[in-house]
């Protein structure tokens, strides 16, 4: 029975008019988004590529790129023409980290490991900013000794982009957890279906966690179909090279000597999990306002707050909890914040933290949501 | 068995829904008379345990409305309500047999049996959204027979029915009503008359008159103007 139930509460989800539509738009804009990112790359010739492979990105290469080299406007451009064209992939990766370190330096007076000297001043400096103990900075140098340097190329575009796009799929999980189970509680108010329900035998009790599980299972399924939109385009276009590569091919800033298969791995697990978090919040708005609009409006009240509050560093508590929220890890600077959480003595860095984090909130929220279910009344 | 109210009192902000009730029911079916405002809605959905009364208490043989066994053997028809609009008129029955904890093989037959007794026979496989308002109104009388419950509570179960149909059930609610508790809320006074066993007459939140009402004792519409009108 229980199970009947559970298969009709997908049934109310997945054949939902509005669900299909803002799953199939939440795909397509997905699609579109990596296909953008791939029109807009510099094309490369495979050849290129693999002659590039494993080259060291120091002071010589940087010396074999100058002539192509210019500084205009406090930026460095680069003429891709003729025997440059070739340097084309390596040039992207030291894009990215003239991007990561400091928009303003100019390539064309870089000489030998000067690049990676900008880039240690750059990570010092940030580890100050953010206020971290000396133990902290102990902890994060003794990880930065293990990055081998000069950063080797290897060919990394598919892997790369998908690591960069789960800032967008971390929106649209939230999104998509606000449009499709919104209704879950409320709706059954709204339509006045609650008469019903709540004088049925397994209505009071059975159903809430019914109703939970399928929720669950609508926001999972989604986190996945949307994940593979990005995943596809990618992979198929760019292949799987490059997932064992060093991390800072992507993330120059980041100081974890790991490499881009073991973040995306990481990424997709928080990712998942913010898809589990979404889903218990929803719902519980759902079943405390018994207004689907209210629920919409309190999760895109969220997103906004998400995009724009910022805590200052003098609520030090303050601002490591606000950090560990999904979006907080999932997008792309989430890997310049280098702030420790310490929990039973132990040390713990932002993504392994943040399960321990969103499973409290989860389960705080099934429990107060089980109780304000219980108390469901009609008609008043 | 039998369904006891013990001065249930319900106030919406400075109205008071129901006041002071209390009555026992017992086999046989209850009509509910009152016109519109005078808390018959509220009555059955706290009846029902839906609806909690700020004072008193619903019990049937000791047992509280609260309780799931008591939801075991009720069977409600609320006045309105929304069906999904995804789900056909047979997926329908088949969400709330399962939600009534009926095991899967009886809720196919018990589904099968009244699809054909409210004659939705042809439309049992068409979404919802398709049927008419008469349609909607017996799957909902279909649903409520569900789990062949021992209390049954209907508002208003003939509204939208065309005249054959309120006939023929008429006919079932008597049928039903000669050994479980049937309480039915209608302003169609003649839906009543030939039917009933009891009365309870309701205006402004009380019980203005109950007791046995007898299919011959004359026009059941003069006797209930005639008690509103004894109140005046």
């Amino acid at each position: 029975m229980l199970r009947t139930i559970y298969r009709f509460e997908l049934k109310k989800l997945f054949c939902s008019r509005v669900n299909i539509i803002a799953l199939a738009g939440s795909v397509l804009m997905l699609i579109l988004l990596a296909d953008s990112s791939i029109a807009e790359a510099r094309p490369v010739s495979r050849e290129a590529a693999e002659e590039l492979n494993g080259r060291e990105i120091d002071g010589q290469l940087i010396d074999e790129l100058k002539p192509a080299l210019k500084y205009v406007n406090g930026t460095t451009v680069m003429e891709i023409t003729g025997e440059y064209e070739k340097y084309v992939p390596v040039m992207d990766v030291l894009d990215v980290m003239i991007t990561s370190i400091d928009e303003d330096i100019d390539l064309t007076e870089i000489r030998e490991n000067g690049l990676y000297e900008r880039r240690e001043q750059e990570l010092v400096q940030r580890l100050e900013i953010q206020g971290l103990t000396e133990k902290d900075k102990e902890f994060w140098m003794k990880r930065e000794t293990m990055v081998q340097k000069p950063f080797v190329y290897r060919c990394h575009r598919g892997p790369g982009n998908l690591l960069r796009a789960f800032q967008a799929l971390g929106f649209f999980i939230l999104l998509l957890s606000a449009v499709g189970l919104s209704g879950s509680y409320a709706r059954e108010s709204a339509d006045s279906m609650n008469q019903l329900l709540l004088c049925s035998r397994y209505g009071k009790k059975e159903l809430y966690y019914i109703k939970l599980a399928a929720g669950f299972t609508w926001s999972i399924t989604a986190a996945l179909i949307v994940f593979l939109s990005v995943m596809i385009p990618y992979f198929s276009i760019y292949g799987l090279e490059g997932t064992g590569e060093m991390l800072q091919l992507v993330k120059p800033m980041s100081m974890l000597p790991c490499t881009i298969g073991h973040m995306l791995v990481v990424y997709f697990g928080i990712y998942l999990l913010a898809a589990v978090l979404f889903a218990a919040v929803t719902m519980l708005l759902s079943v405390i306002t018994q207004n689907q609009l209210a629920t919409i409006c309190g999760l895109m009240g969220y997103l906004l707050i998400d995009l724009f509050v910022e805590f200052p560093d003098r609520y030090s508590l303050l601002q490591k909890i606000w950090l560990l929220r999904p979006n907080a890890i999932l997008m792309n600077s989430g890997f310049s914040n280098y702030r420790l959480i310490y929990l039973a003595g132990r040390l713990f860095l932002n993504y392994q933290a943040a399960p321990v984090l969103y499973a409290i909130i989860v389960i705080a929220a099934l429990l107060i949501g089980q109780r304000k279910y219980k108390r469901l009344q009609v008609g008043n | 068995m039998e369904l006891t109210a013990d001065r249930i009192t319900r106030q919406y902000k400075n109205k008071i829904a129901v006041d002071r009730m209390s009555f026992t029911l017992t086999k046989g079916v209850t009509g509910l008379l009152g016109a519109n405002g005078a808390g018959k809605t509220t009555l059955m959905r706290i009846l029902c345990g839906i609806l909690v009364p700020d004072s008193g208490t619903v019990t049937c043989d000791g047992m509280g409305v609260e309780t799931e066994e008591y939801r075991e053997m009720l069977g409600y028809l609320p006045q309105e309500f929304g069906y999904y609009p995804e789900f056909s008129g047979r997926d329908f029955l088949l969400y709330m047999s399962a939600v009534k904890g009926l095991q899967k093989t009886v809720a196919l037959k018990k589904t099968g049996e009244l699809i054909e007794l409210v004659g939705l026979k042809d439309a049992a496989r068409k979404k919802v959204r398709t049927y008419s308002g008469g349609m909607k109104q017996r799957l909902g009388i279909a649903q409520a027979l569900l789990n062949d419950p021992q209390i049954l509570i209907m508002d208003e179960p003939t509204a939208g029915l065309d005249p054959q149909e309120r006939i023929r059930f008429r006919n079932l609610i008597a049928d039903i009503g000669k050994d479980r508790i049937v309480l039915l809320s209608t302003h169609i006074v003649s839906d009543l008359e030939h039917i009933a066993d009891r009365l309870m007459i309701m205006k402004e939140g009380r019980l203005l008159w109950q007791g046995e009402w007898n299919a011959g004792a004359g026009d059941l519409e003069e006797f209930y103007i005639s008690k509103i009108s004894d109140n005046q």
